[in-house]
């Protein structure tokens, strides 16, 4: 789609080294239980208008396979993957471990630091036990994929299993961005905008639905691009989203973001851009919901303003989420703060900078 | 293409040629689109990126209509290899044209001194001569002197921006929080007098813009006038943060030291502690304790203070010190050296030289421990060099007390109290010789003269090439001139005004054989200046104002006074290279 963002001529050989570079401190926990999932969580989800208790699960798994190779640029799940084969039977014991929490949720999403319908990840025989048993318990199963795992056979096979039980299942794609070149080059996430719209399609056709994933401000694009950026990939992904969830970069550990976090060359986006990017984007977006949940929000390593206003605005976000109600983003757009004006002096400066115009 | 015209530390002063214009560094590249407070002349600017991928730097005319851009001149691509992160901790620097070179990561480096230092001096080093460094994000006026001093030769006016969106009022000697200053600082246009308390972004942001302007200008005149040391010690006093980058560019001093020229007329005033550590200082220290051999056989070691006006000989101290000295009859036994701060120790010999003959220390009457330290390390080595039948110190009694334990036995103390031109004193002084004028003889002044010349000629050129000019040689003058010949064949000749030995064409004969202070040049006749295009070679340890022998294929073709670096002569394409004084 739109390339108004233009990068220098990165190779993923490039990228791919600066990503491995920034891991060598991790080490593989040897000692881990394979039968046991890593986290498991309760919160509020909005789903076709209504409030929806949700439960959220992180399965131990191998790992996401393009990880293994090259990996993203501001992506540390892995960190929770087993870095070795989980055979089916570990991660149904994970799944039904879980299960056995259920207080009545109906809405459960499940991410495993990779890709659910990579069958080299999750074996068939356990994608099938978890979505069959899973749907019997929720209304609706979101799983996390990258689109060449979302083949119309594997996509039937979940959705009439959910229907099945009355249950939906929707699977969140990780576009990041409609631009390739930043895709490309600044993220190194190996699939470009057409790769998307082909797996939105046919999870469409299959009855699955779409919740697409955008990253607002991956490395070495300033503040002003990326919001650019990212009003227009919101255009761009509406017409094939159910949901479109705008992920403020946080600086995850051992990522090249970290890295550059360190070395001062890169800071996380501003609160008062996730606003601007909500609040242009809605229009384009009417048919889906769009909504934005900043991890780390507030902190350093996550979207922040100053300090002062922090709060107040992702209060406001907060309310936006849930309700839909844009009068909750114009709200916190009109907080009155004195870091407003080093905001608006870093949208302007910043591309006349070779770095990071400003880290705090 | 660069044109050189000052130079000072890391500092250098002159054009840069962008091709329709030329413009002056160190150099402020103005924000395309800001109001910049230069109204009439052509200024740098950085231009809104045509290509986001690049950063462009064009020149522009400024108006109260904006600038108006010419087209772009220098681009810069934005790259991986730029980052900092992904180098092996290696600075890497990106080429801004074929003159700039850009420092990345220079302001996130900025805030970490113990990091920044290093940084940068890897930074010039690897810009070498022939290209200027520009390191993006830094420009405010209080950074500024000590930031050239380091070698960064272009800054930019973002921060400048920065500090205006946050309320901060900058001036050369730090920022402030326009909104608590109740009244007029400044005069600039923006401000004309009025408090900036009541000032809008805008206004605080064309105020910074001129208070950066003003600062280069007396970055530019320090670099120009050679005090550029003097207004960074003064800089730096305005936040701790700036103290301490200095402290630790000074103690990556070796880039700073090739840069820093060793013959020059500029004072320099030694008033605060970080003097102690400027790189041309330092320098002398060093040549002192490492290069600096006692060639005179005069038996009598006799220390004394230092005097305010320079060179010593002809203050008034040291010239009643002196004229007790020759009526005791001991005027060629004596090997007279000055204790003194920041320096250390200045033999009679370097008395003339930079900066011994140039400094000024606001005079209390007590060292600290860092002083001390120092010219006690320098007293010892010394004594190493040289066993001296007689040692007589004539320093007041608290510098007395800081050396005297390193004293052989059975020196002499001739001034007990804290003054040593008083009367008595200098009796005292003038009877302590006496009786050793009596055992050992009058000596011989021109002997004195010789060791002297000699001394010096090892703190120049070192002591291998010193000793080989002296061969078989005679000295005739008074000091603090001289002259060495061989015959009629003169070799060289202290003129007061350098301090340094001047050599003829024979004298250039004798150094050249050791390869030392040589420029090898191609093959071409020699009839004026020495011009970097024509230099193939030269001993690293050329410093400007060094006294060279121009070379070719072993001939000497000519003797001179380097105007550039060995290294820089090397390098750099365009620019005279050596002043000659004598050509076959
Ligand atoms: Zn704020
Ligand atoms: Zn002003």
């Amino acid at each position: 789609m739109s390339e108004a963002v233009q990068l220098p001529s990165l190779t993923l050989a490039d990228l791919s080294q600066a990503i491995a570079k920034s891991r060598t401190r991790f080490k593989v926990d040897e000692d881990i239980d394979l039968n046991r999932y890593v986290k498991l969580w309760r919160e509020d989800e909005s789903w076709q208008g209504t409030k929806h208790r949700a439960m959220t699960l992180i399965l131990r798994t191998r790992g996401c396979t393009w990880d293994y190779q090259h990996g993203c640029t501001m992506c540390g799940y892995f960190v929770d993957t087993a870095h070795r084969k989980v055979n089916a039977d570990q991660l149904v014991a994970q799944w039904r471990a879980a299960a056995a929490e259920h207080k009545g949720e109906s809405i459960l999403k499940i991410y495993t630091g990779g890709n659910f319908l990579d069958p080299a990840e999750v074996m068939d025989d356990a994608r099938r036990t978890i979505v069959a048993e899973a749907s019997r318990l929720f209304k609706l199963v979101i799983v996390e994929s990258r689109p060449e795992y979302c083949t119309p056979a594997r996509l039937r096979e979940v959705e009439d299993a959910c229907r099945a039980n009355g249950s939906h299942f929707m699977v969140a794609l990780g576009l990041e961005s409609s631009s390739d070149e930043v895709c490309d080059k600044a993220i190194n996430k190996g699939y470009g905008f057409r790769h998307f719209v082909e797996a939105a399609k046919a999870c469409r056709e299959a009855g699955v639905g779409v919740k697409t994933y955008l990253l607002l401000k991956p490395p070495f694009l300033t503040e002003e691009e990326t919001v650019e950026d990212i009003v227009r990939s919101i255009a761009d992904c509406a017409p094939h989203s159910d949901i479109i969830s705008v992920n403020p970069t946080n600086v995850q550990k051992f990522t090249l973001v970290e890295t550059l976090w360190k070395d001062r060359e890169y800071r996380s986006p501003w609160l008062w851009s996730v606003l601007e990017v909500l609040r242009r984007g809605k229009p384009a977006a009417a048919s889906a919901v769009l909504k934005s949940d900043p991890v780390g929000g507030g902190s350093k390593r996550g979207a922040h303003n100053c300090g002062r206003c922090d709060e107040e605005v992702l209060g406001h976000i907060e309310s936006y989420n849930t309700t839909q109600d844009i009068a909750f983003v114009e709200a916190a757009g009109a907080v009155e703060c004195s870091c407003k004006p080093l905001y608006r002096a870093v949208r302007r400066l910043e591309g006349f900078m070779t770095g990071s115009a400003w880290v705090d | 293409m660069l044109n050189v015209q000052g130079r000072d530390a890391a500092a250098r002063s002159g054009l840069l040629d962008l091709g329709e214009r030329k413009v002056e560094f160190p150099a402020m590249l103005w924000v395309d689109g800001e109001m910049a407070p230069s109204e009439s002349h052509w200024e740098p600017v950085l231009a809104a990126r045509p290509n986001p991928a690049a950063l462009v730097v064009t020149t522009a005319r400024f108006s109260d209509a904006g600038p108006t851009a010419v087209a772009g001149q220098l681009v810069l691509p934005r790259t991986l290899e730029a980052v900092p992160a992904m180098s092996e901790g290696r600075v890497r620097l990106a080429p801004l044209g074929s003159s700039v070179s850009v420092f990345h990561g220079a302001a996130a480096l900025f805030r970490n001194p113990r990091r920044f230092a290093p940084a940068v001096a890897a930074a010039r080093t690897e810009a070498a001569y022939s290209r200027l460094l520009y390191a993006p994000g830094l420009g405010e006026p209080s950074q500024l002197a000590v930031l050239a001093y380091a070698g960064i030769d272009v800054f930019d006016a973002v921060p400048l921006s920065l500090a205006a969106a946050e309320g901060r009022y900058l001036t050369s000697h730090g920022s402030f929080a326009a909104a608590t200053l109740e009244r007029p600082e400044c005069v600039c246009p923006a401000c004309g007098g009025e408090a900036p308390n009541s000032f809008t972004e805008a206004e605080v942001r064309r105020h910074n813009q001129y208070a950066a302007l003003q600062e280069l200008g007396a970055v530019r005149n320090a670099i120009r006038n050679g005090q550029l040391r003097e207004l960074v010690e003064a800089r730096v006093r305005s936040h701790p943060e700036l103290t301490a980058l200095l402290r630790r560019i000074d103690a990556h001093g070796p880039q700073v030291e090739e840069r820093s020229p060793i013959v020059r007329r500029s004072r320099v005033f030694a008033n605060t502690k970080e003097s102690l550590r400027r790189a041309d200082v330092a320098r002398f220290r060093e040549r002192v304790r490492d290069r600096y051999q006692p060639r005179t056989q005069a038996p009598i070691l006799l220390l004394l203070p230092c005097s305010h006006r320079k060179p010593y000989s002809r203050s008034r101290t040291h010239r009643a010190i002196l004229d007790t000295v020759w009526e005791s009859g001991a005027g060629g036994l004596v090997h007279d050296v000055i204790v003194t701060s920041p320096l250390g120790l200045v033999p009679r010999e370097l008395e003339l030289t930079y900066p011994a003959a140039h400094y000024d220390v606001p005079v209390t009457g007590d060292w600290d421990a860092d002083e001390g330290a120092m010219i006690r390390e320098l007293l010892s080595s010394l004594l190493k060099k040289r066993a001296y039948g007689r040692v007589v110190s004539h320093l007041p009694q608290h510098t007395y007390r800081l050396v005297a334990d390193l004293l052989p036995a059975g020196h002499v103390v001739t001034c007990e109290g804290p003054d040593a031109t008083k009367p008595h004193e200098l009796t005292r002084l003038g009877a302590v010789l006496r009786s050793f004028a009596k055992d050992l003889g009058r000596g011989s002044m021109r002997d004195v003269l010789r060791g002297r010349l000699h001394g010096l000629a090892t703190y120049q050129f070192g002591a291998e090439a010193a000793d080989k000019l002296f061969e078989g040689v005679q000295v005739q003058g008074k000091w603090p001139t001289g002259k060495v010949h061989i015959g009629i064949d003169q070799l060289a000749m202290l003129p007061t005004d350098r301090g340094f030995l001047s050599l003829t064409i024979d004298g250039g004969e004798r150094i050249a054989r050791t390869g030392k202070y040589c420029v090898e040049i191609e093959d071409f006749p020699v009839t004026g200046s020495i011009f970097a295009v024509g230099v193939k070679g030269a001993d690293p340890d050329i410093r400007v104002g060094d006294e060279v022998v121009v070379t070719h294929g072993g001939d000497v073709r000519a003797v001179g006074v380097a105007a550039m670096t060995g290294p820089e002569m090397v390098e750099m394409r365009r620019g005279e290279a050596v002043k000659v004084r004598h050509h076959v």
